[in-house]
């Protein structure tokens, strides 16, 4: 047994009717990792998490966990516990009642039970509502029982199934920074389930890129961003810019636009067809015209408060780009919808996508 | 493993629902094609002649009979109740709760005891006479019992709350939006009820009215109480078929008759659902 | 502010719809407290009439027939629905299930009271107390397992899930969260199945066989409407109606605080 490996997931299957949603997906995961499983709805990441917790089982493949396979251990009887993305609180138990049931299962009573549960209490921070039944509770303390529940008998792994996704952004926020610190503090491995890309950069050591049941790209967050792998991973996280184009000589031809360079992919042979792919913080716009720069008309803007949002058509093919400047940018104060500007971006910000 | 614990939770239900429902019905479904016995059984001799007699003019007429009184009294619930469900459902949220259970609360007590009732209030010494006579407004009582008009107000009085509780149910969905959007773009109160409201709950109205008219229909206790000697209706026939006549081949044609007049209903009210989940998914 | 004659109208017509459905009971529950027991005229208040009820051994023999009934086949059917209920929400939805389940609730009385009573004939059954119970459950299950199914629909079946991923077995599960979450539903299920079962009449008085020995409180009043209006069904009506009306009252209350 590998000591840097937790979670091994071996080549799982999982089919409802004929819809695939795993489809033969390996993965490890290492002791201690916030690790997160992002896609979009029905890219079958909540039934991954599902197999893990048991509620489901593999077509084939095997999960193995510290070394143990997994196959035909009940739920019930995995170190594992599941965060429920509609929290799943008991409605006729109070806070600490739902705290303190899976140490009731386990044997746990009297005063080692309320000791286990007030510190619970503590590390969510909720000490003042042990009484409360869940209907009196918010959104954002419910997602705090429903943590602390999961917490308290110190899983070897715990999953959180779309934690954050009924909160509204300014919880969602400060939530996110929570969640880390608790998972730093208590060492437990995490295995977040999200769709919100931004929520997975923020808070993920790894993350999986799901698509179609397979694992798209894995990295790091930075990687993700700064190397996708394909357009799907290129538009799923982040905004970008797509200009279609073939590999020659000199770099690569876009129809219409010239020849630019890439950061990446020198391997491509000749005539290759790809996309260029430039995010919108990487392009640069100018007022007056200027070598190599395309000139554009300002179909709109989008005042994001610290951002501007930028859509400009190119006069040469009419393709539309998106430039995202800084408030600090000399530009952001007057431009102007139709006005005329001028945009480039340094080859190496530009990636190639091959599919 | 979860096939078998479910098998264990469905099986004494439907396993009762078999032998004391399934079962019954498909006996008394095959003795409807066989004669009576002389001594009131069965002989278990095939014949269409039961249904033959269904339709004979004497039966054909307590049939017509039935059908005419299930289905006024079905319209005159849908006429007092539509206006009052409507009503309800207009009201503040907290408020319609109360409302419906004082509409529901007298379901709750002995259907006899409120038949009953309306004897003590419609008998010629009963209070409507009593007090049409002391108002001077009549000198001779009026025979208000023991007649259609008296089945037809057990029925209407015993089976409006379901009329309600069935139209409040699809009036509530409908929600101020829809009416409000009408009336902003141009239409008055009337033709907003017409164009909109009126429309969107019709699956709500036949829900309601089915309900009304397969109750009265099958109806035994109202007609026998309030109606007269000769007005039976079908549940009457069939209830004397077993009780009196000893005709049970051809009291259980008659049910069977009934059955199909409500199979056939219940169909078309699932038609209409259907329709409005197409129409507002 | 000027009123809306349509609000006016329909405000008046909701008076007159309760008038219409509480008028013969408050007429009933008056006269049962007047002296000469007759709707001619107010000859004094009285009590008397529920002294002669609560002597009348008919009568009373008649209520104790109806509770074992209503009891026994409550009891029946709130296990068995409920067990149904819960077996057919686990399961994938069938339209035979479905029709199955429904059956009972929309079947008219008449019809299953002569079906019960030529199946109980065919198999030589000695009638009784025994076969109403029998009877009663058929129609009792169906509402048992529809009530408690609108209970199982409003929660979050996750809550099941949620308690093994804690290390609860099944069973353990069943007692700590499913049956304390169903519960209302299964209260108020066995409230109206206690209910319909106390009032109803048609079947059975086709399965309670010959005799008076099973004769029930429904059938008791149903004989005695026929023999003609007697004041003392004044004060039985009342008595039920207060009953009815307070278990109406118990299981709102009932269910209002456990939201």
């Amino acid at each position: 047994m590998d000591a840097n490996v937790l979670l091994e997931i071996n080549g799982i299957s999982k089919s409802f009717g004929a819809i695939t949603a795993v489809d033969d997906l390996t993965l490890r995961i290492a002791p201690g990792e916030f690790f997160a499983l992002l896609g979009p709805s029905g890219c079958g990441k909540t039934t991954l998490l599902r197999m893990i917790a048991g509620f489901e089982t593999p077509d084939r493949g095997q999960i193995r966990l510290a070394g143990s396979d997994m196959t035909g251990i009940k739920p019930n009887r995995r170190p594992i516990n599941l965060m429920f993305q509609s929290y799943a609180l008991f409605p006729h138990m109070t806070v600490a009642g739902n705290i303190g049931y899976g140490l009731e299962m386990e044997g746990v009573r009297g005063p080692g039970l309320k000791r286990r549960v007030g510190e619970a209490l503590e590390l969510v921070q909720l000490g003042a509502l042990a009484d409360r039944k869940p209907h009196r509770l918010s959104g954002g303390q419910r997602q705090r029982v429903a943590l602390a529940r999961a917490l308290i008998k110190r899983p070897k792994l715990l999953l959180l199934d779309e934690p954050l996704g009924a909160l509204d952004r300014k919880l969602r926020e400060q939530m996110q920074i929570e969640l880390k610190r608790i998972q730093r503090d208590t060492g437990i491995t995490f295995i977040v389930v999200t769709h919100d890309q931004e929520e997975a950069l923020t808070m993920a050591d790894r993350i999986a890129l799901l698509g179609q049941g397979r694992i798209v790209q894995l990295g790091r967050p930075r990687e993700l961003y700064e190397a996708p792998v394909n357009r799907f991973a290129a538009d799923f996280i982040g905004m970008m810019n797509f200009l279609p184009g073939k590999v020659t000589a000199d770099g690569v031809a876009l129809p219409g636009l010239g020849v630019f360079q890439a950061s990446n992919r020198s391997d491509l042979p000749q005539g290759v067809e790809v996309v260029m792919a430039i995010r919108p913080e990487r392009l640069r716009l100018y007022a007056e015209a200027r070598a190599a720069a395309l000139p554009g008309a300002v179909e709109g803007t989008a005042y994001l408060g610290q951002d501007l949002i930028v859509h400009l058509r190119l006069d040469a093919t009419g393709q539309m780009l998106i430039a995202r400047l800084t408030a600090g940018h000399d530009l952001t104060r007057d431009i102007t919808t139709g006005q005329r500007l001028w945009c480039d971006w340094p080859g190496a910000q530009a990636r190639l996508l091959a599919d | 493993m979860v096939l078998s614990r479910r098998a264990v939770m469905l099986a004494p239900g439907l396993g009762w629902l078999a032998l004391l429902l399934v079962i019954p019905c498909g006996i008394i479904f095959v003795h409807s094609f066989f004669e009576r016995g002389i001594y009131g059984g069965i002989d278990y001799v095939f014949t269409l002649e039961n249904y033959r007699r269904a339709i004979d003019p004497l039966y054909l007429r307590i049939f017509l009979a039935s059908v005419r009184i299930a289905l006024t009294a079905t319209a005159i619930a849908l006429l007092l109740g539509y206006p009052a469900a409507y009503f309800i459902a207009l009201q503040a949220k907290r408020r319609q709760m109360p409302l419906l259970i004082l509409i529901m609360l007298p379901f709750w007590s002995n259907y006899l005891i409120r038949t009953y009732a309306w004897i003590v209030l419609l008998n010629r010494e009963g209070l409507i006479n009593r007090g049409l006579i002391d108002l001077g407004v009549i000198d001779t009582p009026l025979s208000l019992l023991y007649n259609d008009f008296a089945v037809i107000t057990g029925l209407v009085y015993g089976y409006v709350p379901f009329m309600i509780l069935a139209l409040y149910s699809s009036i509530s969905k409908l929600g101020p939006d829809l009416r409000e959007a009408s009336t902003d773009l141009g239409a008055g109160a009337w033709r907003t009820f017409l164009r909109i409201t009126l429309p969107l709950t019709l699956p709500g109205i036949a829900a309601g009215c089915i309900f009304v008219f397969v109750l009265s229909i099958g109806n035994f206790v109202t007609p026998d109480l309030l109606g007269g000697k000769q007005r039976a209706m079908l549940g009457n026939l069939i209830y004397g078929q077993f009780l009196t006549a000893r005709d049970w081949p051809f009291g259980a044609a008659l049910a069977f008759i009934l059955i199909a007049i409500m199979m056939l209903l219940l169909s078309a009210q699932a038609w209409l659902v259907n329709r409005e989940r197409e129409i507002a998914p | 502010m000027r009123a809306d004659p349509v609000k006016t109208w329909l405000t008046a017509h909701l008076g007159l719809v309760y008038l219409f459905l509480y008028g013969p009971i408050v007429v009933l529950v008056v006269l049962s407290f007047n002296a000469s027991g007759l709707p001619t005229a107010w000859t004094g208040f009285s009590t008397d009439w529920y002294a002669k009820l609560i002597q009348n051994e008919a009568i009373l023999a008649s209520v104790r027939n109806s509770l074992i009934v209503a009891f026994s086949s409550t009891a029946i059917s709130t296990v068995i629905g409920t067990l149904l209920a819960m077996g057919l929400e686990e399961g994938r939805p069938s339209g035979a299930l479905e029709a199955l389940v429904t059956a009972p609730m929309i079947i008219p009385d008449i019809v299953l009271a002569i079906a019960l009573l030529s199946f109980y004939t065919l198999l030589h059954m000695t009638l009784g107390l025994h076969s109403i119970i029998l009877s009663h459950a058929v129609f009792n299950i169906a509402f048992v397992c529809t009530v408690v199914r609108t209970r199982f629909k409003h929660f979050d079946r996750s809550i099941i899930e949620a308690s093994i991923d804690l290390g609860a077995g099944e069973f353990t599960t069943f007692r700590r969260v499913t049956l304390p979450v169903i519960a209302p539903g299964v209260i108020a299920a066995a409230l109206l199945s206690f209910t319909l079962s106390i009032d109803e009449f048609i079947i059975a008085y086709f399965t309670a066989g010959a005799g008076r020995a099973s004769t029930t409180f429904p059938m008791q009043i149903y004989s005695m409407i026929r023999f003609g209006v007697t004041p003392e069904i004044n004060a039985a009506a009342t008595i039920v109606m207060g009953v009815s009306f307070m278990l109406v009252f118990l299981s709102q209350r009932l269910s209002r605080e456990v939201e």
